[in-house]
């Protein structure tokens, strides 16, 4: 019970943190909010002073910046994030729709990488020194400095435009998931095969393991029964760190591949000065990590039951 | 569409890289190469984002996909405005003009356009919070129904051009129905040859052919419009084949796709500039011989041709020369380095006593090696440039506050209509909404004041020629090229035309074949 009021505490103060500095976005950077969101809806450059005014007083931002903040905070702690300003459409079914398809796409990655990751850095592990390990390693290594923006044309290039197995962009159904996902996935699979082998390494070394080897339990049972338990500890932080951080969304991997996911979703809000969009989605993402970083320590108990003790209890 | 759940994600990312087969044929699901020729799949340059407002740009993607119609369309081959839901307009007083709609037409859901809804509809495009330059209360007074079949539109002053504002894709006519709730719904609103039938945000829309349009029925029974803001997975959707026109392709994409024969590639004159705009409000740009100097280093030919891959033609003034309003036989600025050097020593800047700024902005791709080759150029008359990359919103500030040297701008110059005069407005009168260049020549006004209360297109269009003329030679911006816009089309597809105003694309002429 401790746990999760000091976990909820943690939340709160993260969203009163982070909301207030991300309302500060469109002003701390360089050009005029109104003209920014005025933008947004007429594309045009030569802009309208009488509208630009009209505007400002409409969505009352000739106030000050605390004043349109603690407006904001009263009416979100409701749970009304109000509208859009490009799009004049409620802000929070624009956000569920397009952190859906992030979820989607940042489960289908890790939910590849792990597949991967596992098996090659338990193998690395076991076969610690020989050439397996190497070639693991090294390939796996290699993967940390592909750039999604260099993979994913690449992907489209072999698999979309040579053997036209796959569709090079856009999101309507399973297949169109693919690309991105392996896009994505990559570098999740170098870390973690790597942190999978050096946890998987010093569990093997561990006075348990040896003892259970001495008194007769087989090689691969050993592994399977105390080895994997042990060693998924560090494994599964990683996994929610990365998860928490696929949910923000990929701008590069959603805009090459037309994946209209939470990337595209915030980043256009930040270009058009869309405060409401901006604030609503940065407190999902917030809340989202948070939530993940608590799901994440309940796990720990749940894989090693000894842990209990020292993270959910602490 | 059946939705993709997290878990099931994980499961088929995994099964489809055990499974991907090593050869094959994808088709998508909104038509292919090899579908029926009925059908076929466009992929788009903008994503609607306004909720189809039509005051926003988001009205130009349901013109593209023949949904929206306005009272009046702008042939810009001729230069002329044609009827469209309107068949006939006449200025009845200085003040006010009177538009006879077309009989017989219906909106997709049946009911029929007459003058009420007109009015109703242009009048809350008007009451809009952000109405379109078009159509602002500064230019249009009022609308009204006259009887069942004419709409008056008065201005606040007289007005010559108000036609043109009807032309404009912002003033098209939807459906009462249309604006009932938040937004616009647009399914089944319109009146033009495709009905939207489907629409998925950020992704894609699906039309059907109007079957009670009141001109020629379209050929194509369905079609598909796809959002890809990334002009590369537009290219590469014509190369597979899942979508058979991509618009805006970029000239980066040209080479692959020319090499396909199965593929077309097309380029038009759109109206859009890119320029060195210089700071004529302060030192040294108010001398005249420093900006012919700039003028006449820049090299147009070796823009054009490196950096746009000889997609764009070298500027000769504000405008392209095919367009009405281009002066006659001006040249783009003849280089000249020593000659240069030789006027910049006359306005009292020898070799490296020149120190400038250049602003660029990051959202248009070719700006960074644009700005990397003036900046290299002008080095050779001794000018040092210290570049500057920003987005748009961080430059501007300095634009309209006049606090910088030099910029790259590409510009549209029918921003609100098709006429020039909104542009060459806000642009370069002493009191224009976007006059970055802070120029300021009474003549200049007076002259484009005539044009205004001008009612003959063609003399019109001489004064805006004269007036290009001038800001050409006299340097006060720095006209780089005239760009084009690309598109890209499998060899099947019959009868489409990349309009240069980007207003159309799905018209009832286009058909596909196997």
């Amino acid at each position: 019970m401790r746990f999760l009021v000091r976990r909820l505490t943690v939340l709160v103060a993260a969203l009163l943190a982070v909301s207030f500095l991300v309302f500060l976005i469109p002003y701390l950077t360089p050009g005029d909010p109104t003209r920014k969101i005025l933008r947004g809806r007429v594309n045009a450059m030569d802009i309208d002073p009488a509208q630009l005014e009209s505007l400002r007083a409409q969505y009352g931002l000739d106030r000050p910046v605390l004043v349109q903040y603690a407006d904001w905070l009263a009416t979100a702690v409701r749970g009304d994030f109000g509208y859009s300003y490009t799009s004049q459409a409620a802000v929070m079914p624009q956000i569920g729709a397009a952190a859906m398809v992030t979820l989607v796409l940042a489960v289908g990655a890790l939910g590849l990488a792990i597949a991967v990751a596992l098996p090659s850095g338990i193998l690395a592990a076991m076969r610690r020194g020989g050439p397996v390990d190497t070639a693991i390693t090294t390939v796996t290594q290699a993967f940390v400095a592909v750039p999604e923006y260099w993979l994913a044309p690449l992907l489209i290039l072999v698999f979309a435009v040579k053997f036209g197995a796959l569709p090079s962009a856009g999101w309507a159904g399973p297949a169109w998931m693919i690309l991105p996902c392996v896009t994505l996935a990559l570098r999740p699979i170098s870390y973690f095969t790597q942190i999978t082998r050096a946890s998987m390494a010093e569990v093997l070394d561990s006075p348990y393991i040896v003892g259970a080897r001495a008194r007769g339990l087989g090689y691969y049972r050993t592994i399977l029964r105390h080895g994997i338990r042990n060693a998924l500890i560090p494994v599964v932080t990683l996994l929610s760190v990365w998860l928490g951080g696929l949910l923000g969304g990929s701008v590069v991997v959603e805009v090459i591949f037309g994946i209209p996911g939470m990337g595209r979703l915030v980043f256009n809000a930040v270009h058009n000065g869309d405060i409401p969009m901006i604030q609503a989605s940065m407190v999902t993402i917030v809340t989202i990590t948070v939530l993940l970083a608590t799901v994440t320590d309940v796990l720990y108990t749940v894989i090693n039951p000894t842990v209990r003790g020292s993270h959910v209890g602490s | 569409m059946r939705p993709i759940r997290p878990l099931q994600g994980a499961a088929l990312c995994i099964a489809a890289l055990l499974t991907v087969p090593a050869c094959g044929s994808f088709s998508s699901s909104g038509g292919s190469a090899n579908a029926a020729t009925s059908s076929l799949t466009i992929a788009l340059q903008f994503t609607p984002k306004a909720g189809y407002a039509l005051e926003t740009d988001d009205a130009f993607v349901l013109a593209q996909v023949g949904c929206l119609e306005t009272l009046l369309t702008y042939d810009f081959d001729s230069g002329e405005l044609q009827p469209l839901l309107a068949t006939k307009w006449t200025q009845t007083s200085p003040t006010a003009w009177d538009f006879t709609l077309r009989e017989g037409v219906k909106f997709q859901d049946g009911t029929a356009l007459d003058a009420d809804g007109v009015a109703f509809a242009l009048n809350k495009l008007l009451k809009s919070a952000t109405p379109p330059r078009a159509f602002t209360p500064k230019v249009v007074s009022g609308v009204q129904a006259v009887d069942a079949s004419t709409v008056r539109i008065t201005t606040p002053k007289p007005s010559t051009l108000l036609p043109y504002r009807v032309a404009s894709v912002n003033t098209g006519i939807m459906a009462k129905a249309a604006y009932a709730g938040r937004g616009t719904d647009v399914i089944k609103h319109c009146t033009g040859p495709f009905t939207v039938t489907a629409q998925k945000p950020q992704q894609s829309m699906s039309l059907e052919r109007n079957e009670s349009y009141w001109g020629t029925k379209a050929t194509l029974a369905k079609a598909e419009a796809k959002f890809l803001p990334d002009g590369n997975a537009r290219a590469t959707q014509v190369r597979t084949g899942e979508s058979q026109i991509g618009l805006g392709i970029p000239s980066a994409s040209l080479e692959e796709l020319s090499g396909d024969k199965s593929i077309v590639v097309s380029e038009a004159a759109t109206p859009r500039t890119t320029g060195l705009y210089l700071n004529y409000g302060k030192a040294p740009f108010d001398n005249p011989d420093v900006r012919k100097a700039i003028q006449m280093t820049v090299d147009l030919d070796a823009i054009a041709k490196t950096i746009y891959s000889g997609t764009v033609e070298p500027a000769s003034g504000p405008f392209a020369a095919n367009e009405p309003w281009a002066p006659k036989g001006v040249q783009p600025a003849a280089r000249d380095v020593e000659a240069a050097k030789a006027l910049l020593q006359k306005a009292g800047y020898g070799p490296d006593k020149l120190s400038l700024s250049l602003r660029a902005y990051t959202e248009r791709p070719e700006m960074a090696d644009l700005a990397a080759v003036v900046q290299e150029q002008l080095k050779q008359i001794g000018i040092t440039v210290k570049v500057t990359m920003t987005d748009y919103a961080g430059m501007e500030p300095a634009l309209l506050g006049g606090t910088y040297d030099l910029a790259l701008l590409s510009r549209n110059h029918l921003t609100d209509i098709a006429d020039p005069i909104g542009f060459l407005e806000a642009d370069y009168t002493c009191k224009g909404t976007f006059n970055i260049s802070h120029y300021c020549d009474p003549a200049f006004d007076a002259r484009l004041a005539q044009a205004n209360s001008e009612k003959d297109p063609a003399a019109r269009y001489t004064i805006y020629a004269e007036l290009a003329k001038q800001l050409h030679e006299q340097a006060i911006t720095v006209y780089l090229v005239t760009d084009k816009t690309i598109a890209a089309k499998r060899a099947g597809v019959q009868n489409f035309v990349d309009d240069p105003l980007a207003r159309y694309a799905l018209t009832p002429q286009l058909s596909q074949t196997d």
